[in-house]
Order: C-alpha cells, then structure tokens, then sequence
C-alpha cells in the first residue's frame, strides 16, 4: 500500500498526541511522588525535581498504615482469585464443553450478572453481612468479590476452551482419562496462557474494586487500597507527596502486569469482540 | 441388534455428558445463587418496605411508595438527567476517538505495538487512581494543567466549582480511563480485516474515506456493538471517579445514579429508597444491555 508521507506525518502527530494525553498523568504523579513539600507547591511548577528525593517513599514505608492497607488488599485479592479459580475452571468447561438442558440458559445467567451495577448488590450485602456478624472483615470482602470475579472468569474461560482443539482431547479419551484427569492434565495445562489472562482479568476486579469496600469496611483491619486513597484525597489537607507516592507503589503491580501481559491483555479484551 | 446396542451406548454416553456438565458447573453456579440472586431477592423486597422498620427489623410493607418517593424526587431526577448525559456523551466522543486512533494504529506504522502497549495502561487502573490522578492534574493554584492553560492567559480556572466544568474534568479523567478498551477492541477487530479486502476494494476505485465508510465500518459493526453494549453498561455505574473527583458537586451538578443511591443509602440509611433506585437503574441498564444485544446479532451473522 502507497503511504504518503504528509499522512504519515498526521498519524504521528495523533499516535503522539493520544501518548501524551495517556502517558503525561502517570508521569506527573511520580514527578510528584519524588519532590519536597517545597518543590511541590513552587511556582512555577519543577517540570523535573531537583533534587530529586525518596522521603516521601521513604516516609510511607516507615509509617506502615500504607503496609497494612496494601496487605488487606493483598489477602483478598488472592484468597478471592484463589476461590474463583477453583470454582470458575471446572464451570467454564463444562459450559464449553459438556451441555445439559438448560446450561445455556444458565451460562447467560452467569455472564449477565457482569451487567448488573454492584450498587444493587450493597444494601443487601451490608444487611446481610451485619448479620452474619462479619462486618469490617477481610471475608466480608471476599464474600462480595467473589461472584464478581467468578462471571468475570467464567466469561473469558468459556470462550478459551471453546477453542481447545477437540483432537487433543480424544487423544486423552483413548488413553483412558476421565473428565477431571483430562481437565487437570490436558485442558488445564495447555490453556494455561488464557487461564493466566482470565484470572488476570479477575485479580484486577478485587484489586481494585472501591464502592462495595467503602460500605463493608469501617477500619484499617480489613480496609483496601483504594479506601485508603479516597480517604486521603477527601480530608482537609492533602499531603500529595506521600498520597502520590502510596498510589505509584498501589500502581505498579497493575503497571507491571499490563506491560508484561499486554498480548494476553488485547486477546482477552477482544474474547468477546472477535470469537464466533 | 448390534445396531440398538450401540443406539443405547451412545444414550448413555450423552446421558453420562450432561452429568458431567452438570457436575462441574454445580459449585460455580450455587456460589452465584447465594451471592447474586439471593441478595437481587432481598434487595427487591428491600426496596418495598420501609426504610425505618428495615432498621428495626420489623420489616413493613409500604407497597411501592419507596418508588414513587423516588421517583417524585428532584435530586433523582437530577441525578438521572446527569448520567443519562455523560453515558451519552462519553460512549459518543470514547468511540470517535478509539475509532481515530485504532484506525491510525492500524496503518502500520514503526512502533505502533509500542504506541498500543502504552495506551493501555490507564485501563486497568483502578478507577480511584484515575480519581486521584486528575484531581492533582486539575488542582486550582499548584495544578500543572491550570499553569499550562496561563500561556493561554486562562489565569486561575477553578476546575470544580462551576457546573460545566465539574462535569468536564470527569468527562475528561473518565475518557482518559475507558478509551483505551475501544481502542483496543477496535484495533484488534482492524487487524484482523484481510489486506486482500481493502486492496480489492481500492482496486474498484473506493480509496480515503470512502473505503473507510464502505468497507472498514460495516465489517468493524459486530466489534463496535460490543464495545456498545460493554460501555453503555459500564457507564451507567460510574461512581468511584465522581465520588473522588467531585463528590457529585458543586451541589448537585456531578450527581450521578450511583452516587445518589449511596448517598440515600448509607449516609440517610434510607435503604427502602435506596433499593428502588438501584432497581430503577438495574431495569434500565437490563433493557438497554438487551436491545443492544438484539442489534448486535444480525450484524454478526453478516461479518463473520
């Protein structure tokens, strides 16, 4: 195809636009992340610290609320991915593979639920969790999470072992497998790419999620992250420096994760868009 | 004989398949019964009693007055009108846009992978990072866009204090965080066009726009819908960004659905009221998801 060079230039000029308007945000809350309170509020701002400092970093680590926060993040997020793996791997095969009356009809049900606002959820949950005397625990946010991150799942995995190439499993058919030995030994094993991208999917649902977390938790024993961000960017005084620096440290396994994992990423993203 | 055995064996082999299937998707779907359709019930039942027996746990039965309350009310009709708008506007301009920039993406330039890797990123960001993030970036005396904007000789904007410009820095940081799933559907949906289609086609004659209009945007329909019905749904939830970018203000300008019920529920305890309204919405992101769903198949048949 013939590329004029004026419009190669326009469709860089774009690309480079949308990269700043994507990239500079990032940028400009670790720039923050490593100032002063001085060089913060100076005017003109510094473009670039100098010098540049880790106090804030440094200071954050120290006080360990940060640490607590990000633990209770961490233990849900995990304990709620752990569970919907186990529940969401033999379900999403089963939905591709072995259909029984009705297993369409409930496939929909379960992928519909990704349509349903999780406000709905919260008043029934926070009743319900009063009641079970779990408020302001750590399972209270996994009860929640759970279901969220289960249709999540069970969507994308649907779709994956859909294509798991029939010849293979026939193979394991003859060597006389039964169904969980061919899931667990076979399917699994091979699928193991797009389980990775689906629990990925899942682990960010739980990993991120603030409202159901705002009415459940009350205190820093089981309060997440992103509550703990809102709260410091609501008081009456705002310490950018240490609240930037907590969010560059709350961003940089979801930064990580997406650069590492960005084919897997567009393949799940696009599960939907482009499977028959 | 040999022929009804093996009619037989294959009965049993079906019949033993639905068993499995059924098996292994037992354990998921009692988890979503317990923890989705248990509590859809009770916020169903919630929504007609009153709010101060729920409390009490008396449980009255008011019939549907906790509907009409809401309904009659401003501040939710308020806060209806406000998300109606920003679904609206902001599906619109995230579409332009991923439509612009995947179609550039598409062209094939050196480092595009490189271009599409980055403006990923602010997808899987947490909503309140993206809150946080702009709220710095739009900050009144030290914020770096209001002393970009002073070379413009725009001295001072106050970004959240007037209606229309409230409503613009969560246009602007929500456009930020969700263009980037159009742009990467729509970019995978492109790659997947043959070139041959587009050669033919500019073989005809068709070139520029007109081979955009007539050949690119039909076979991108299915990817489009999708994108649709997935943003439609998902932006008629928006909540963390206002709660922590404006906090619906100021007054009511930023209210949206959600924060109205939040607000209603957990710091007036109305949850009679509140149930209603998260009902209300529920009922219309349902009857939006589907007609939108039932858009989307015959176009699919014809793409693929």
């Amino acid at each position: 195809m013939r590329k004029p060079r004026l419009n190669i230039m326009v469709s860089y000029l774009i690309l480079i636009f949308m990269g700043i308007f994507t990239l500079f945000p990032f940028l400009w809350t670790f720039m923050t992340s490593i100032k002063t309170e001085g060089q913060l509020f100076s005017i003109p701002p510094q473009l670039w610290p100098n010098p540049v400092t880790f106090g804030n970093y440094a200071a954050v680590l120290k006080d360990g609320s940060m640490m607590q926060f990000m633990y209770n993040t961490l233990f849900v997020t995990l304990v709620t991915t752990m569970l919907a793996l186990l529940l969401a791997i033999p379900a999403a095969y089963g939905f591709s593979k072995f259909h029984y009356r009705f297993s369409g009809l409930l496939f929909a049900f379960v992928v519909s639920v990704r349509m349903v606002p999780p406000i709905i959820l919260s008043i029934p949950y926070f009743l319900m969790i009063s009641e079970l005397g779990l408020l302001n625990t750590k399972t209270a946010l996994i009860i929640a999470y759970l279901p969220l991150e289960l249709t999540m799942m069970i969507w994308l995995m649907e779709g994956f072992f859909r294509q798991f190439p029939k010849e293979l499993e026939e193979a394991a058919d003859l060597d006389g497998l039964d169904t969980i030995g061919k899931l667990a030994r076979i399917v699994v094993p091979i699928s193991l790419p797009s389980i990775s991208i689906s629990t990925l999917f899942g682990f960010l649902i739980s990993w991120n999620e603030f409202m159901l977390a705002s009415t459940l938790t009350r205190t820093s024993v089981s309060q997440t992250m992103p509550i703990f961000i809102a709260s410091s960017v609501t008081t009456f005084q705002i310490f950018w420096g240490k609240l930037t620096a907590n969010g560059v440290l709350y961003m940089l396994p979801v930064i990580l994760f997406t650069l590492f994992a960005q084919k897997g990423i567009v393949k799940g993203l696009t599960a939907g868009a482009i499977k028959e | 004989m040999l022929q009804r055995e093996a009619g037989a064996k294959k009965y049993a082999k079906r019949q033993s398949k639905q068993q499995i299937g059924i098996a292994l998707t037992l354990p998921a779907i009692v988890v979503m019964l317990a923890t989705v359709v248990y509590p859809l019930i009770w916020a169903l039942k919630i929504s007609f009693l009153s709010s101060n027996s729920i409390l009490t746990g008396k449980n009255e039965f008011v019939g549907f007055s906790n509907y009409l309350n809401v309904l009659a009310s401003d501040e939710f009709s308020n806060a209806m009108v406000n998300t109606l708008a920003f679904v609206v506007v902001t599906v619109v301009m995230e579409l332009l846009i991923g439509l612009l920039i995947s179609v550039t993406l598409n062209r094939r330039l050196r480092g595009n992978k490189i271009f599409a890797m980055l403006f990923s990123l602010p997808l899987m960001m947490a909503p309140i990072v993206a809150g946080f993030i702009w709220r710095w970036l739009f900050a009144d005396q030290y914020g770096i866009i209001n002393y970009l904007l002073s070379f413009l000789g725009i001295e001072n904007h106050l970004w959240f204090a007037t209606p229309f410009w409230a409503k613009s820095s969560v246009l602007i940081a929500n456009l930020w965080q969700t263009t980037p799933f159009v742009i990467l559907v729509l970019y995978a949906a492109l790659s997947n066009i043959p070139d041959e289609i587009n050669e033919a086609a500019s073989i005809d004659g068709a070139g520029g726009f007109g081979l955009f209009r007539r050949i690119t945007l039909p076979l991108l329909k299915p990817a489009i819908l999708l994108v649709l019905v997935i943003r439609i749904a998902d932006a008629f939830r928006i909540y963390d960004l206002v709660y922590i970018l404006t906090g619906g203000g100021p007054g009511n300008a930023t209210n949206v659905l959600n924060t109205f019920i939040y607000r209603k529920s957990f710091s007036d305890f109305q949850f009679g009221q509140g149930s209603a309204a998260s009902i209300i919405i529920t009922l219309i992101i349902m009857v939006v998801s589907y007609f939108s769903f039932r858009l989307m198949r015959p176009g699919r048949g014809n793409a693929e």
